[in-house]
C-alpha cells in the first residue's frame, strides 16, 4: 500500500556555494525520488555534490534553485518535525554524557515523550544496538565502533521515517565496519524506516542497498541509478555469488566512468 | 652484578622495585625533598655563616614565626586572602558574563575585544597608585585590582570557550530543531566549562600576587603591608616567614580551584591527565 510511495522527492535541485566572490556549483538540475522504506546509497567521487545533496534534504542548506519535499513538507517543516534523523561521519556525541544521556538527547530537546519514559526508551535502544552494560560509559571510555552505536541509537531515538546517513562508518576500521553495516542491515529491518545512505565504498552500498544513485562530479549530476535486486535478508554468503559480484563490477565501472568524466 | 649479594631471603626483588608506588608515595617523596632541601638550606647557612639579615635559616624563620608573630601573620594573612578571595569572584563572576555577550554579539567581539585583548597587558603595578586614588588604601581597592586581574583570562576563556564548539554538534543539535535556549545551555555553555575552569585556576596565583603588590603601594594591613614594614627594619626572619605564608595562600587556593576543576569537569582529558 504505501510500498511505492515517495518520501523523498527532488526536483530540478541546484546548489551553488557563495563564498565572497567566489561560487562553487555543486550541484546542477538533480531530480530524484526515494520510496518509503527503501534503503539507497549515493555514490560517487569526491566533490559530487552527494554529502551537499544530503544536506539539503536535512535543510542543512536550502537549494538555489529547485525543490524538495518530505512526506510532502519542506525540509524545514520535516525537521521541526523530527521526520528524520542525520547520522555524521563522526559520532558527534557529546562527551560529558554518558551512551545513555547521549541516546535521550534528542528526547529533552523535542520534549515529546515525557520525562520518565526518557530512561526505558533509551534503555531499549542500547540493548538494540546492543551496548548493555555500557550505559554509564562516556564517550572517551567507548571504541568508535561503539561509539558509532550510540550515534545509531540516538539517530532511533525519535524513531524518524527517514534516517540520512552521511559516511557513518567512514572513520571505522575495515572489520568494524563490516560488522556495523550487517548490524545495522538487521536494526533495519526492525524499523520501518528509509535510508539514505553516503559511501565511497561500493561494496557496502551493494551489500545494503535496494538501489543505489551514481553521481559525477563539477558540478554534481545524477549519473545512474543501479537496481540492486538481491533477495533480503542480506548475509555474508551472498556477497560470495555471482551476482552479488557482478552488481560490485557494474559498480565499479560506473564509479570509473564518473571519475574519468573529471580528468 | 652485585646487586644480588644484598639479597639473600627476600631475593628477587629489582632495585627498581623498591620505590614505593600508589597514593603514599605522592606524599611521602615530597615531604622527604622538603626535608633534603631544609637541611641543606639550614646546613649551608651555618656553614658559610651567613649573616641573618642577608639570608636567615629556616630554623630562625620557625623561631621568629613560633615567638608572637604568627598572631600578626595570621591577621594581615586573613586580610589577603579576603582580599584575593572577593576579587577573584566578582572579577570571575563579571568575566564569565562579558565572555558569554562576547559570544553571543559579533559586534560586541569586533568593537571592544581588541581592547579586551590590550588591557591584559596594563602593568598592573603601574596601574595600582591609580586604583589606590580612586578607592582608597583600604581593601576596596585591592579587591578592584584582583577583579580587573581575574576578568581578563576568564572573559577569554569564556569566549573561547563557546566559539570553540564543534561544528558537527551544532549541526547536530540544528536537526533536531533545538532553540536557541537549548543550544546555549546543553551545547556550548558545557562545552566551555573546561576552558573556563582552565582560566579560573591559571587566575589563582595573579589573585594572590595582585592583592599583595597593591599593599605594597598603600595599605594599613595584609601580608605586602607586612612584607613592606619587615623589610624596612631589615627584619629577615619575619620577611621570610611572611613570604612563605603568601607561598602557602597562593598554593591553598590553587588546590582548593584545581580539585573543583575536577569535580566540575570529570569528562575534560586535562583532568584525567595530570593523576
Amino acid at each position: 500500500m504505501t510500498e511505492n510511495q515517495p518520501i523523498v522527492v527532488a526536483e530540478n535541485v541546484c546548489f551553488t556555494y557563495v563564498k565572497g566572490q567566489n561560487q562553487t556549483e555543486a550541484i546542477r538540475d538533480v531530480s530524484l525520488s526515494i520510496r518509503k522504506g527503501e534503503f539507497v546509497s549515493f555514490i560517487g567521487p569526491s566533490g559530487c555534490g552527494k554529502t551537499t545533496l544530503l544536506r539539503l534534504i536535512a535543510n542543512l542548506l536550502e537549494p538555489t534553485s529547485g525543490s524538495i519535499t518530505i512526506n510532502g513538507k519542506t525540509p524545514f517543516q520535516a525537521r521541526k518535525e523530527n521526520d528524520f534523523s542525520f547520522m555524521f561521519q563522526e559520532p558527534a556525541l557529546l562527551e560529558w554524557r554518558n551512551a545513555l544521556h547521549n541516546i535521550i538527547l534528542p528526547l529533552e530537546l523535542s520534549k515529546k515523550a515525557a520525562r520518565e519514559d526518557f530512561k526505558t526508551i533509551a534503555q531499549g535502544l542500547i540493548e538494540m544496538v546492543g551496548l548493555k552494560g555500557f550505559e554509564n560509559h562516556f564517550p572517551r571510555q567507548l571504541s568508535g565502533g561503539m561509539k558509532q552505536r550510540v550515534s545509531i541509537a540516538r539517530a532511533l531515538t525519535m524513531n524518524p521515517p527517514l534516517l540520512l546517513m552521511d559516511e557513518p562508518f567512514g572513520a571505522l576500521d575495515e572489520i568494524t565496519r563490516h560488522r556495523m553495516n550487517f548490524e545495522l542491515l538487521q536494526l533495519w529491518a526492525k524499523t520501518n524506516s528509509t535510508v539514505v545512505f553516503i559511501t565511497h565504498n561500493i561494496r557496502e552500498a551493494v551489500l545494503l542497498s535496494d538501489r543505489i544513485f551514481v553521481f559525477r562530479s563539477q558540478p554534481g549530476r545524477l549519473m545512474e541509478i543501479v537496481n540492486i535486486d538481491l533477495p533480503r535478508p542480506r548475509t555474508i554468503e551472498l556477497t560470495d555469488t555471482p551476482e552479488f559480484n557482478a552488481l560490485h563490477v557494474q559498480g565499479e565501472r560506473y564509479l570509473e566512468e564518473a571519475i574519468r568524466d573529471v580528468k | 652484578m652485585s646487586n644480588n649479594s644484598v639479597a639473600t631471603n627476600s631475593a628477587e626483588i629489582p632495585a627498581n622495585k623498591v620505590l614505593i608506588t600508589g597514593k603514599r608515595s605522592k606524599i611521602l617523596y615530597p615531604i622527604i625533598g622538603l626535608l633534603v632541601i631544609l637541611f641543606m638550606w639550614e646546613g649551608l647557612i651555618q656553614f658559610l655563616q651567613i649573616k641573618t639579615y642577608i639570608m636567615p635559616s629556616p630554623s630562625q624563620i620557625l623561631k621568629a614565626f613560633l615567638d608572637g608573630y604568627y598572631v600578626i601573620l595570621g591577621k594581615n594573612a586573613w586580610v589577603t586572602i579576603v582580599e584575593a578571595l572577593s576579587g577573584y569572584v566578582i572579577g570571575a563572576i563579571i568575566g564569565f558574563l562579558m565572555g558569554i555577550i562576547f559570544a553571543q554579539f559579533r559586534f560586541m567581539r569586533l568593537a571592544f575585544l581588541p581592547y579586551v585583548v590590550a588591557a591584559t597587558t596594563v602593568p598592573i603595578i603601574a596601574f595600582a597608585p591609580v586604583v589606590i586614588i580612586w578607592f582608597g588604601p583600604g581593601m576596596l581597592s585591592k579587591i578592584v585590582i584582583v577583579a580587573f586581574l581575574t576578568f581578563f583570562p576568564v572573559c577569554l576563556g569564556t569566549l573561547k570557550g563557546i566559539l570553540s564548539t564543534n561544528r558537527v554538534l551544532k549541526d547536530l543539535f540544528y536537526c533536531y530543531s533545538a532553540n536557541k535556549l537549548q543550544t546555549f545551555f546543553k551545547l556550548e555553555l558545557v562545552n566551555a566549562l573546561p576552558f573556563l575552569f582552565t582560566q579560573l585556576r591559571l587566575a589563582t596565583p595573579a589573585a594572590v600576587i595582585g592583592a599583595i603588590v597593591a599593599e605594597f603601594v598603600a595599605a594599613n594591613a595584609g601580608l605586602g603591608y607586612l612584607t613592606v614594614r619587615n623589610w624596612y627594619v631589615l627584619n629577615m626572619p619575619r620577611l621570610w616567614a611572611t613570604i612563605l605564608v603568601a607561598c602557602i595562600s597562593g598554593i591553598t587556593i590553587y588546590s582548593v580551584m584545581s580539585a573543583i576543576e575536577k569535580l566540575a569537569t570529570p569528562w575534560h582529558e586535562s583532568t584525567e591527565a595530570d593523576q
